[in-house]
């Protein structure tokens, strides 16, 4: 339906994009005891640790080989090598090493995938070890690009299957676009129905924080294990939610013979509505809790109708948060005024909007100048407009640095419509419907709610 | 005579799957990015401009540039064809749209593996647009971060430092070197210079402007903050300029005073030291209320010290001012004088080098201290170890330099110390006794 535009410019002004690395990395803490690590100099991953750290406020574990001027020119002892040797040694090691190359090691052509063979040949403990590779150059495509490898790559190097289907199991993918808070409520809605979930990556026990007892651990504490991992292949459906789902759905449906059911948004109410269909027909279940909560949302639906229809909204995300956002809004009689994503994605065409631009923090400045959205959506790094424009900031997508509680917090499924169509509407109502009593000069000429 | 330091680092080469400190490009980009008034553009793929985006919080005082991130997102194609073209189109649309005092390209690893000239390139854009277009060579492979500040420091002595003359000068002019206005740290520093009747001609670079840093050359003295960061462009501005330097630290009551004190001793003159001498005295009447209070709540506590370079020292002092102990201090990023500082504060057996997360939890909680002061990395596992935590370095919110600093300081760990929190979950918790229970993952 829409258009999508590249900026054409020689320059990116406050990039939106992060790098691949990064988004292979946050799949990557789907798994329980996991260090990654990228192949690359010390700032390809300190960088990214900094910015993970801010936005999930966790610790997170992301190292690097740090790659320097000797190995560069020379090539010297090889550092991934070194580095596996390293964090077996340790002493509390790790549990999985996911191994992400950089833009300069791909430059070097460095092979590590040929590297990580051999070691698992070499090294007798390394040979059921769940150590992998996952490409992520950063000149290929952003975050959503780095996620969807790692999600590919976890399936198809940790995948497996004992050859007996389970009929009360069923595989979760989740795309880039699902904080933990958003898993945590799609686990739950299936599990209402007395189904278990295999989930890739599960954030939410990764991810949202618990204080246990004793010291800081210095891997994930939570995740899917290595051990569930290799019941991938028996699960009797797989439901892959979100764009960046879909090629890893595919992988598990030729491996396994497993089929899959594709839900691009659980933000809209409508395909909430076909998931408790379906898991409905299987089980034979209509959980009374899920049918309340429904209720609930319609009632929201209801009271916010007010506040969202016809109201100009724009939207800076990567594609599948763009994608979600978008349609999402669209489902309660928004108007989706401008959209700009860092990245390419063909999701990026079915946005019901009239043209979507592939670019900057600038080119969304500009749309936002001539389009006058009421409400624009994006990660923290758009607060300058929030500040500049006067535009209230609803916080979605990556990174979210400035605000507590946000990776908790769900849009997906009856309950997290209906907190985010009360999220929205607050906004709404703080910045344009609540009018001071004393207006100046007696006329409403003025007035910002146009 | 001190030993020149020049581009000699401290930092040996990390351990791969061990590392976790910042890179060269980093070190540049912290150094010379807080100038307010230029353009700062980093040539190369995405991860270093990307994910770097508004990591720092270095403030200005007008100027808003420096907070925008110019890259030229150099994709696939583009560095097998080579991405010169796309990066002189970039230094041109970044002067016709922004009107930059100047413009800093930083390289990066890619282009520099594939041997791009970007020298080249910003002197010719440096005379078509008559504004200083400063290449600065730092790819992240050169080394770890405190390479790429001296590689930044150099590249602001060669081609900004000396460019332009000041208006006027007195004998009381001085620039300050290695203070990146962290948290606007500099404004708690620049009033007390201001009271005493010293001129800041300018300064490297926290809230740095490009014509008071082109007229650096006048001052009649160097004041450097950082030990580790940017003590080379001290050194060559004495070698070329004739501008002697002395170093410095702005963190802590004792160490201010010590420091101004030093500073009118080397301007060498009878007024500015009795003025500094009646700032000193006015300063410590003006927050007498607040630190005689939080002194009554913050004495005898105990603190592990877990930063770099001469904050390792001034920590130490600055946590003496309130009557407490640290009882730990790392000599991370440190010089040998201030390792030395540090082992004559603490003695020997206290000092620390860099540890894994979890080996510095065992120690705080085998020394019994009351808070970690660490850096951004370690707050959160600090805070899955249950015990409380102070930032100290580039990712606090608030100013910890000069007086009201030192107090802003004080009321931050007095938040976390006395937070009724700690007793609720650690009591919680205490299935296992505290420290000595292992995540069995």
């Amino acid at each position: 339906m829409a258009k999508v535009i590249f900026s054409n410019k020689p320059v990116s002004v406050n990039p939106l994009k992060k790098s691949p690395a990064l988004g292979a990395a946050i799949c990557c803490y789907g798994i329980k005891g996991i260090m990654v690590v990228v192949h690359g100099a010390q700032g390809c991953s300190a960088f990214a640790k900094n910015i993970l750290i801010e936005h999930f406020k966790e610790p997170v574990p992301f190292t690097n080989t740090a790659l320097g001027e000797i190995s560069v020119v020379f090539g010297e002892e090889d550092p991934i090598e070194e580095a596996v040797k390293n964090l077996l040694s340790s002493k509390i090691p790790p549990k999985a090493i996911a191994f992400l190359s950089s833009g300069m090691s791909e430059c070097r052509g460095d092979d590590i995938e040929s590297t990580i063979e051999r070691l698992k040949k070499e090294i007798p403990s390394l040979s059921c070890f769940p150590l992998f590779h996952i490409p992520t150059p950063d000149f290929e495509g952003g975050l959503s690009t780095g996620y969807e490898a790692a999600l590919f790559s976890i399936v198809s190097n940790l995948g497996s299957a004992t050859g007996k289907r389970d009929e009360k199991t069923v595989n979760l993918l989740c795309g880039p676009a699902l904080k933990p808070g958003d898993i945590e409520e799609i686990k739950e809605f299936i599990e209402s129905f007395g189904l278990r979930t295999i989930t890739i990556p599960d954030l939410s026990d990764s991810l949202i924080g618990k204080l246990y007892p004793g010291l800081y651990y210095p891997y994930t504490t939570g995740g899917i294990t290595a051990e569930d991992l290799k019941k991938v292949g028996d699960a009797f459906i797989t439901f892959a939610v979100g764009f960046g789902t879909l090629r890893t759905a595919r992988l598990i449906e030729k491996r396994w013979n497993v089929p899959f059911e594709f839900f691009p948004n659980l933000s809209n109410y409508r395909e909430v509505d076909r998931l408790f269909q379906l898991l409905s027909n299987i089980t034979g279940c209509f959980p009374e809790k899920l049918i309340e909560r429904q209720y609930q949302m319609l009632d929201a639906l209801a009271d916010t109708h007010f506040y969202l229809n016809r109201k100009r909204f724009a939207i800076a995300a990567i594609p599948a948060v763009a994608y979600e956002i978008g349609d999402f809004l669209a489902s309660v009689g928004g108007e989706i005024v401008a959209v700009v994503s860092p990245e390419y994605d063909p999701c990026l065409e079915k946005i019901k909007t009239e043209k979507v631009i592939v670019g900057d923090m600038e080119d969304f400045e500009h749309l936002c100048k001539e389009k006058k959205p009421h409400v624009i959506f994006g990660s923290s790094h758009l607060h300058f407009i929030e500040e500049e424009l006067g535009i209230p900031l609803v916080r979605i997508d990556f990174p979210v640095m400035d605000r507590i509680g946000f990776i908790q917090k769900s849009r997906v499924c009856y309950r997290g419509i209906r907190d985010f169509l009360f999220e929205i509407s607050n906004e709404i109502l703080s910045h344009y419907i609540e009018k001071p009593y004393i207006v100046e000069g007696g006329c409403y000429e003025n007035s910002t709610m146009q | 005579m001190r030993e020149k330091v020049g581009m000699k680092v401290l930092s040996k080469r990390p351990k791969p799957g061990k590392a976790a400190g910042g890179c060269g490009f980093d070190g540049a980009r912290i150094t010379l990015v807080p100038i307010t008034d230029a353009a700062h553009l980093f040539h190369g793929a995405i991860t270093c401009a990307g994910n770097s985006f508004e990591t720092r919080k270095s403030k200005s005082s007008g100027p808003s540039l420096f907070l925008k991130t110019f890259t030229t997102d150099l994709t696939n194609e583009e560095i097998v064809f080579g991405g010169i073209e796309k990066l002189k189109k970039a230094i041109d649309y970044i002067f016709e749209h922004y009107n930059p005092k100047a413009i800093f390209v930083y390289n990066t690893c890619i282009p520099a593996m594939t041997g791009e000239d970007i020298f080249r390139v910003c002197r010719e854009k440096t005379v078509e647009l008559s504004i200083p277009v400063v290449p600065v060579n730092s790819p992240g492979f050169i080394g770890a971060k405190n390479l790429g500040t001296r590689i930044a420091a150099k590249a602001l002595f060669d081609h900004v430092i000396g460019t332009k003359e000041p208006e006027y000068t007195t004998p009381y002019d001085i620039n300050l070197i290695g203070e990146f206005n962290v948290a606007g740290d500099l404004f708690n520093i620049l009033p007390l210079f201001k009271k005493a009747g010293i001129r800041v001609l300018s300064t490297i670079t926290g809230d740095g402007k490009i014509d008071e840093i082109a007229s650096a050359h006048r001052a009649k003295l160097n004041i450097v903050f950082c030990s580790q960061a940017m003590i080379n462009l001290a050194e060559y501005m004495e070698e070329t300029y004739g501008i002697p330097f002395i170093q410095v630290s702005f963190y802590g009551k004792t160490t201010i005073e010590r420091s101004l004190r030093k500073i009118a001793q080397k301007l060498g003159d009878k007024t500015i030291k009795e003025k500094v001498e009646e700032v000193i005295k006015e300063k410590n009447k003006q927050i007498a209320p607040e630190y005689e209070r939080l002194k009554e709540v913050l004495k005898g506590k105990k603190a592990v010290l877990y930063t770099g370079g001469h904050k390792s020292w001034s920590g130490i002092e600055m946590l003496r001012d309130y009557g407490m102990e640290a009882v730990v201090s790392s000599g991370r990023k440190a010089t040998a004088e201030d390792i030395e500082k540090i082992k004559e504060l603490l003695g020997s057996d206290r000092l620390i080098g860099q540890v894994p997360a979890r080996t510095l939890h065992e120690i705080v909680v085998a020394s019994g201290a009351d808070i970690l002061i660490a850096g951004g990395r370690n707050m959160y596992p600090s805070l899955k170890s249950k015990i409380p935590y102070l930032h100290i370095n580039q990712e606090r919110f608030y100013a910890y330099a000069g007086y009201e600093g030192f107090i802003e300081f004080g009321r931050q760990m007095e938040i976390t110390i006395t937070s009724p929190i700690w007793e609720y979950v650690r009591k919680k918790l205490s299935g296992e006794e505290n420290g000595k229970g292992n995540l069995q993952q």
